[in-house]
Formats: C-alpha cells, sequence, structure tokens
C-alpha cells in the first residue's frame, strides 16, 4: 500500500481538510482517503494515509482529479510531500484485536 | 406524475448539462420522464457524469416500475449504483439524492463498476440500520458483482457493532443476514452458486431470512434460515469491508449496486429489476 504514515492529530487534521474542501463548495463529503491504525511493525501507533497512483488519477467530481483542488497541495505538504510516502505492507494495519 | 419534455428543455438542468453527443433529441425519449427520473439524472450529471439517452430511458423504466412496485423509498431506502467512474456520481443515494462516502484506494472505473484495493478502500453509505429503520424483523441489503480477484471471507454489504461482532445480511442465523463472499460459498449456501451476480437477503416473514441471487443464469434462492439475535443501531453501514483481522478481508472484487431498507415483499421482482438496470446502463449482461 503507498500512502504516508503519520501521527494520528495530523491524520485526523488532514481527513477534516478534506472534508472541509468538499463542504465548502457546497458539495456532500463524497470522498475520503481514509486513516488507518498502524498495529504492527515499525510505524506501530501511527496511521497510515493510503494515496496511490489510483487515488491520484481518480475523476473526483465533474472531471476533477484530486489534484486539481488546491487544497491537496497544502495537504501533500503537511505530509512531507509526494517523496515521504511509503510502500506500507497491507498486514501492517490489521487489528488481530477482531475476531472472525 | 410526469414532467412534460417541453418543460425540462427549457427549466431542467436535465436538460442543460446532459452531455448527450451532439444534439440532445429529448423527443426520443418518449413522451414524458418521472420527475424522479429527472431528479437522478440531474444529480448525476451535476456530479460530472455522463448518462447518455439509453442510460436515461433505463432509469426511467426502472424508477417508474420500482414505485409502482410499492419499493422506493419504502423498501428501498438506499440505493446505489457506482457505474459512472466518477467519484461523486457513484456516491449518489437514488432514493435521497444524498451522498454516501468512498475511502480509501477505490478505483472508479469508466466501464461501470468499482473496486477497492483489498485493504483499505471501502464505500461507507452514511447511515446506521437504525437510520433506516431497519430491524431484526424488518431489513435487506443487496449487493451487486461482477468479478470476483480474491480469496473467500469478503463482505459485500454490511455493519460492524463493535471490535468483536460483525453483522451483516446473510441467513447464517447468527444475524439476521449477510451478505458476503464467505458465506455465498460455504456449505449452507452451495445452492446459490458463486459469487457473482446481484445478491439479496431479506427477512420476508419476520422471522426467517433467505438469501437470493440473480445472474445471467436467472434466480437462484438459498434455504431459508431463523433469524438468531439483534442488529447494530449505532455502527455505520458499509460496503466492501468485513472488519476482520486479515486486509485481504476487504472486498477487491467489481461492484456495481448496493440497497438496504425494510423487507422486500418481491424479491424476485426486485432481483429482475435490478438486473435489467444493470444491463440498461451499461449494455453488459450480469455474468452467469
Amino acid at each position: 500500500m503507498i500512502g504516508f504514515v503519520t501521527s494520528e492529530q495530523v491524520a485526523q487534521a488532514i481527513l477534516a481538510g478534506v472534508v472541509q474542501a468538499q463542504t465548502s463548495r457546497g458539495l456532500p463529503v463524497y470522498w475520503s482517503p481514509g486513516a488507518y491504525r498502524i498495529h504492527s511493525g515499525e510505524y506501530y501507533g501511527q496511521f497510515f494515509i493510503p494515496f496511490d497512483e489510483t487515488m491520484r488519477n481518480t475523476v473526483l467530481h465533474n472531471g476533477n482529479t484530486l489534484m486539481a483542488f488546491p487544497e491537496t497541495e497544502q495537504m501533500l505538504a503537511l505530509l512531507g510531500g509526494l517523496e515521504a510516502r511509503i510502500d506500507l505492507p497491507a498486514s501492517a494495519i490489521v487489528s488481530n484485536e477482531i475476531p472472525e | 406524475m410526469h414532467v412534460p419534455l417541453s418543460r425540462l428543455s427549457q427549466n431542467s438542468n436535465l436538460a442543460n448539462r446532459l452531455r448527450w453527443g451532439r444534439e440532445l433529441q429529448l423527443s426520443n425519449l418518449g413522451p414524458s420522464l418521472n420527475p424522479t427520473t429527472v431528479g437522478i439524472v440531474d444529480a448525476l450529471v451535476a456530479a460530472g457524469a455522463t448518462v447518455s439517452p439509453a442510460q436515461v430511458s433505463a432509469i426511467d423504466v426502472f424508477v417508474v416500475g420500482e414505485i409502482e412496485a410499492g419499493r422506493w423509498g419504502t423498501e428501498v431506502k438506499r440505493l446505489f449504483w457506482p457505474v459512472w467512474g466518477v467519484v461523486a456520481a457513484n456516491a449518489i443515494d437514488w432514493i435521497t439524492l444524498g451522498s454516501g462516502t468512498f475511502n480509501g484506494s477505490v478505483t472508479h472505473d469508466a466501464g461501470g463498476y468499482v473496486y477497492g484495493d483489498g485493504s483499505t478502500g471501502y464505500f461507507a453509505f452514511g447511515v446506521t440500520y437504525a437510520d433506516l429503520g431497519m430491524t431484526a424483523s424488518d431489513a435487506h441489503l443487496l449487493a451487486g458483482r461482477i468479478s470476483d480477484t480474491g480469496t473467500a471471507s469478503r463482505s459485500m454489504i454490511g455493519a460492524r457493532p463493535d471490535a468483536s461482532q460483525q453483522y451483516y445480511i446473510d441467513a447464517s442465523g447468527i444475524e439476521i443476514s449477510r451478505v458476503s463472499r464467505h458465506y455465498t460459498f460455504n456449505t449452507a449456501y452451495s445452492s446459490i452458486g458463486g459469487p457473482l451476480g446481484i445478491f439479496l437477503s431479506s427477512l420476508s416473514d419476520g422471522s426467517n431470512t433467505r438469501l437470493r441471487k440473480i445472474d445471467g443464469s436467472g434466480i437462484t434462492e438459498g434455504a431459508t434460515h431463523s433469524k438468531v439475535g439483534s442488529i447494530p443501531t449505532t455502527s455505520p453501514l458499509e460496503a466492501m469491508r468485513r472488519h476482520l483481522g486479515a486486509p485481504d478481508m476487504y472486498d477487491n472484487g467489481q461492484h456495481v449496486c448496493w440497497s438496504a431498507g425494510g423487507s422486500i415483499t418481491d424479491p424476485s421482482g426486485y432481483l429482475t429489476s435490478m438486473a435489467a438496470l444493470y444491463t440498461g446502463l451499461t449494455e453488459n449482461t450480469l455474468p452467469a
């Protein structure tokens, strides 16, 4: 999974910014990158925000991709820029607290 | 009540905003469109979807049929058709014209489906079972899925009340019912076939659930199961997410529709109507 590892505080700020970017345009909240707690490995306790090429290229609204929204650059800067992304194993966000 | 097309051409966003190629030929669509159809198409186009005349006609046939069948807004309280290749359009609830939320990495394919990455991508309806008035005696969930690229134990649609329990529409006897690939395939549900098609689980008589599926071969009915336990009231209703331990339990199959609400009085009628709309919207037939 390609994306950012960050603190819970920053993750919540990012998600709030995403919501604001939509509601400030009079739109419902139809999209979120999501933020996933990391349960194991090097980044245990931090949060993962996916940001892969699929997300970058997806048409969100009226022909605009995520990168067309000026808020995106601000959020990327807060996360350290695209070069700060890592490839996190999906198993890192698995919570073993949930039995089948 | 129908809206004359002449009025649409003058006043509606539908006429102003549909991208129908060179010229808008409203007269080709018939004498009128149901106003509910107009509202849906308006919302889709405003979100950036390209809606063809054939698709408008298919939506209108579907809407009129569902209203006449008494399902629209009563039995079916949320309905999503994520076939437009545009996130905002795919998130529109056709019943209320509100919106759900796509989370994580989800591909919105212009070919008429969405699929998650199997680890972060899912869809949140933005409501709970309780919000929709769904009870252990009066509920349905539906999910349409046209490809299967992963392993078993993936949820198509459901909700989780806490960290240790999950409630999906099924007929397993653990909960009111669940729709998941896993439970479609286990021994109890082998009779319903593979994990492709449009799946409907509904409480039809207040005490039993039955899982049904329509695919390219027609309708298949699973066995009737007694419901056991209660259903969650505060946890969010979601699709493509199972909430279990392994990340591959997020479903990355290709999804085409979801609905939720009360028990479906005529399950075969609803499945047939949904399958026809799938073909009308995508020009494809459901896999056999």
